[in-house]
């Protein structure tokens, strides 16, 4: 049997937030959304992309040199990269001494992946932790991402899988099997208001997240928090309204808005929007909404 | 004893008292010469007992009953101090040490050119902070009891004229030390006249009773056995003009006094508990930690472990000293929880709260380690298994005068000694050390194998110089009174200045092994590996600092490989240079009849050596050598997980001094908090790690605390081995540790 590839595009070891225990989340790159306030621009390609961080460049030329493509130009203004003539072929990533050129997504082998995953087996055995899949959309990577659970539940690791759940249930139902737990990001509940702010309409997202809950997996939602966009008391009255009808839905996250996404996406070319978190009050009052129905609830 | 602990009137009546601190105590020098004019000829020991005899004649006792104990006796030292030194530190107990400027003038030859060029740090030709006096040879025999075996023994040494001096000196010691305790008895009878309080008439009476007995005679309860641990470190660290960092093994010493009491109906746990929070309070209340405090109070407090026939420590005592540390949030002592992996794992999850709770005062030992690095350096197991340790994280027997953390070494610069040899010739040749051409190698292992030489040199000359100063220590600071306590000084008949110890280790702080680690790895792949620089080319670069050359710098720093990094080539190799390292310096004999033993403790000297000139490793003058045993701060990629997993190929069993790593982890929310600490606790072990120190911040915090800190005053940040209010720090090494935030 051939071995499977996924693309990933980040791994992060003793991670704390993206469910129980200790865990490592990998990031597997391409995302159906287009949130405008996206965490993680650098992962929506679902190719390998070349990001670029004007502060770390110390203008030695060496890309210009090696590209190509001719993606690479110096100016009075120093040097600029001209993404569209950029193939992602990663020959000036090779040469920027000072790591402002990065590559993003890396092409791992299943087992090449499983090995790094494994590195951390006690500290997942220990803390009750495991790995989680995040991305990026992981489960657009479903043959991939079943494998990688596959694999991983062999070796008795618990296994997350964090997801918008905006892909065909075929995809959720081919990794089901092998994932302990689901980390569902539900946006907003009106439909319209989320294809404003991603881009899709979001009624797939609700049926998959019905069908879902029937599945006697345990499911945590996660609703990132933004000023003007979903932070409507409105909005929370309706979600917990749909959540309450649900099985199986043991936690909500809370996750106020933070900008870290603003330079990555500069850096990778992508627009993000500027938001602002909730206020605390409000922050509070959308918490209570759901303690009322009877969720442990976590704010970060 | 019926005794309400309140940490606000300990910290009240302690601070009272101590802001007054220093006393002037010049017309008691005066005493001091007087007999010592008096007593031409005498030895040493004996001139050192005038301290004793004039400090307890004439320096006032101070009874504090917000507090149970009776400890202070006012020698004239600072408020904040944990050793003594050659720059006119206050207090009778410094007397001798200023006498010997001839070893000082020495020293300070010696050690200049060192200096000078970043290669070794140190104000002190020994260690004089570090120390621990065997408090359970009191609890057991009492002082009489001590000196009752030094009679006998004083006696049988008629004929030999030292020994008999010697013996006769700590002889006396125990006589001042006994009538000190009794000087409280009379001073608590003396307050029990005007004192109306209720409260603090018990506390008094207490004493008055107590003091006149313990700790001459055995302690019997668990009030006295406290008392006994207090009275004898204070009046060590006010006579001896040395520091006693370490507190003691606490909850193994204590329970069975708490046992026996529980069990015949004298004490309650609630009152055992209310004892120990006082014990606990003293060291915050008595320091001022609103001021720049270099190097913390030094106090250590150690729990866990295991008992000299290695079962497994865990009690009632225990839970109530974590108990104390999570109510009370104390910022000292440190806390020095040592860990099995047999220990249940409640014991894990209460250190998980603790470390969780972010007050970053607790360091984890891994017995499994450092019991057998103990007896790999030559020591029994049953002495191994009571170790202890202090200041910072220095490992120390009960029956051991270690002397550590009192010089740090610059591997970089020793490193650099490599690369130019030219350079450091003519500053090594004054002290005998010949170098080997590394830098005209051929090939890695070629120059490995002479810079593995060089580092020997070198190792080898400073303890030749240091068991020169060390060999005087003798004739500069004897200490009976510590010698009484230390197991093999009263049979010997020799001072613990002078190897009297059973066990006798020291240890250079060997600073930067990361960015040392890092430059190897460079120097390896970039000039013999991949070819891609010219030695003579790292060489000039190097001195320029990186001017001329910014691409060859961004390439060492960020395309070759780095201690932390999970490549198994990049493992084996830090593996074996830690091992080869350890090499260079275990088994040197010093100055005590003792060893030498490898120890990665770094203190700030991280921050002291940050001027040494660029590395290969890509680190430009003017940024720290890396910490502990840690990674470069500039290493990408480095978390706890992979921190843990770096612990793993390196044998600490080959570093008796200790290793150090330093964890800095962000603050975790949640109820899952103390899983976590607790999780990475467990696998510190398991991978095989010495010591870790936490270190919990939240960046955010960190820096609303350097804007406002009148809103952060109990803000407790782990600086290296201490811990400290981060108000009280200079702006620079605040901006350090928000840095560390950064990762």
């Amino acid at each position: 049997m051939s071995m499977q590839q996924g693309l990933i595009f980040d791994i992060q070891h003793f991670s704390l937030h993206d469910g129980p225990g200790i865990r490592t989340t990998a990031f597997l790159k391409g995302c159906n959304l287009s949130c405008a306030w996206c965490h993680n621009p650098e992962s929506i390609a679902k190719e390998i992309s070349i990001g670029y961080e004007s502060v770390k460049c110390i203008q030695c030329g060496a890309c210009i040199l090696a590209c190509p493509m001719d993606a690479h130009k110096m100016t009075p203004e120093g040097h600029i990269f001209v993404r569209e003539k950029c193939t992602a072929c990663g020959t000036c990533v090779k040469v920027c001494m000072a790591n402002a050129l990065i590559q993003c997504g890396k092409r791992y082998e299943s087992d090449t992946l499983l090995k790094e995953l494994l590195r951390d087996k006690k500290l997942y055995d220990i803390s009750g932790g495991g790995v989680t899949f995040s991305g990026g959309e992981p489960l657009l990577q479903s043959g991939f991402l079943a494998e990688m659970a596959r694999l991983l539940k062999k070796e008795g690791v618990h296994v997350a899988i964090d997801t918008a759940l905006n892909v065909p249930w075929e995809n959720i139902e081919r990794c089901m099997a092998y994932t302990d737990l689901f980390l569902v990001d539900f946006k907003l509940f009106d439909n319209a208001a989320h294809k404003t702010y991603t881009n899709v309409p979001n009624e797939r997202i609700k049926e998959n997240l019905r069908y879902l809950s029937l599945a006697d997996k345990p499911i945590w939602i996660r609703i990132p928090l933004l000023q003007g966009v979903n932070d409507a008391l409105q909005n929370h009255y309706d979600t917990a309204e749909f959540l309450a009808a649900l099985k199986n839905i043991e936690q909500v996250d809370l996750l106020s808005y933070h900008n870290f996404g603003i330079e990555k996406g500069v850096s990778f070319g992508q627009a993000i929007g500027i938001f602002e978190a909730p206020t605390t009050e409000r922050l509070q009052q959308i918490k209570e909404i759901y303690e009322k129905k009877g969720y442990e609830i976590t704010v970060s | 004893m019926m005794y309400q602990f309140d940490k606000q009137k300990i910290t009240d009546e302690l601070e009272a008292h101590y802001r007054t601190y220093p006393t002037n105590v010049d017309h008691l020098y005066e005493k001091l010469e007087a007999l010592d004019e008096m007593h031409k000829g005498a030895s040493y020991a004996q001139r050192k007992t005038y301290v004793y005899q004039v400090a307890v004649e004439h320096c006032a006792v101070k009874i504090m009953p917000a507090c149970p104990f009776y400890f202070e006796l006012d020698t004239g030292r600072l408020r904040n101090s944990v050793t003594s030194t050659w720059d006119h530190e206050p207090g009778l107990a410094n007397w001798l040490i200023e006498k010997n400027t001839s070893l000082r003038e020495k020293f300070d030859t010696f050690i200049a050119p060192y200096r000078e060029n970043l290669m070794i740090s140190g104000s002190m030709f020994t260690d004089f902070a570090h120390h621990y006096a065997d408090v359970e040879k009191v609890l057991q025999y009492g002082l009489r009891g001590i000196q009752e075996q030094v009679i006998y023994q004083k006696e049988s040494a008629e004929s030999d004229e030292k020994a008999y001096d010697f013996l006769d000196s700590i002889e006396k010691a125990l006589t001042y030390a006994m009538l000190l305790s009794e000087r409280f008895a009379t001073k608590a009878e003396e307050m029990l006249q005007e004192e109306a309080d209720a409260a603090r008439r018990a506390v008094l009476l207490q004493i008055a009773k107590t003091a006149r007995e313990v700790p001459a005679r055995p302690a019997e309860t668990f009030y006295e056995a406290l008392a006994t641990i207090t009275f004898i470190r204070e009046m060590c660290n006010a006579l001896e003009g040395i520091g006693f960092a370490v507190l003691g093994h606490l909850d193994r010493i204590l329970y069975p006094y708490y046992a026996a009491d529980l069990e015949a109906g004298r004490i309650t746990r609630g009152e055992a508990r209310a004892l120990l929070d006082a014990y606990l309070a003293i060291t915050d209340a008595r320091w001022d930690l609103n001021v720049p405090l270099p190097g913390g109070t030094n106090a250590t407090v150690v729990i866990g472990g295991c008992d000299r026939d290695g079962r497994v420590v865990y009690n009632e005592v225990t839970k109530m000293i974590l108990e104390s540390f999570l109510e009370h949030r104390f910022a000292n002592p440190k806390l020095q929880a040592r860990v099995l992996e047999d220990h249940p794992s409640e014991y894990f999850a209460l250190l998980g709260e603790v470390a969780a709770a972010g007050t970053n005062v607790l360091s984890v030992f891994n017995d499994a380690v450092i019991i057998k690095a103990q007896q790999q350096a030559g020591k029994d197991l049953h002495s191994a298994r009571l170790y202890l340790a202090g200041g910072c994280q220095e490992p120390t027997l009960s029956n051991e005068l270690n002397s550590r953390a009192y010089v740090y070494l610059n591997l970089a610069a020793m490193l650099d000694v490599s690369l130019f040899p030219e350079t450091w010739q003519p500053i090594l040749k004054r002290d005998e050390i010949d170098i080997m051409p590394a830098c005209k190698r051929d090939t890695f292992a070629a120059f490995y194998k002479d810079m593995i030489y060089n580092l020997s040199t070198q190792m080898h000359a400073f303890a030749r110089a240091f068991n020169g100063f060390g060999r005087e220590w003798p004739v500069t600071n004897p200490c009976p009174l510590y010698s009484a306590f230390m197991e093999g000084c009263v049979e010997s008949a020799r001072d613990i200045s002078e190897g009297g110890a059973t066990y006798n280790a020291d240890s250079f702080g060997l600073t930067g092994l990361g960015t040392t680690i890092d430059a190897l790895l460079a120097i390896k792949k970039a000039v013999y590996e991949e070819k891609a620089i010219s030695m003579q080319a790292l060489k000039e670069a190097l001195q320029n600092n990186f001017e001329e050359n910014i691409s060859l710098q961004q390439y060492l720093q960020n395309k070759m490989p780095k201690l932390g990094h999970a490549d198994e080539e990049v493992r084996t190799f830090a593996a074996q240079f830690i091992s080869d390292l350890a090499g260079t310096i275990n088994g040197v004999p010093n100055a005590r009849g003792g060893y030498f033993e490898s120890s990665f403790f770094t203190f700030y000297a991280f921050e002291w050596f940050k001027d040494f000139k660029a590395t290969a490793d890509g680190r430009r003058q003017g940024t720290h050598l890396s910490r502990g045993v840690n990674p470069c701060e500039s290493t990408i990629g480095i978390d706890a997980a992979t921190l843990l997993y770096a612990q793993e190929p390196i044998d600490y069993k080959e570093h008796a001094g200790g290793g150090v790593l330093y964890m800095d982890l962000p603050l975790v929310k949640g109820k899952q908090r103390g899983d976590v600490f607790s999780g990475v606790i467990q696998l510190f072990v398991q991978n095989g790690g010495c010591i870790m120190d936490f270190n919990v911040i939240d960046k955010a915090q960190l820096l609303a605390a350097q804007k406002n800190p009148e809103q952060y005053r109990n803000l407790v940040v782990r600086v290296c081995g201490y811990s400290a209010l981060f108000h009280s720090l200079d702006k620079e090494m605040q901006d350090e540790i928000i840095a560390r935030a950064q990762r």
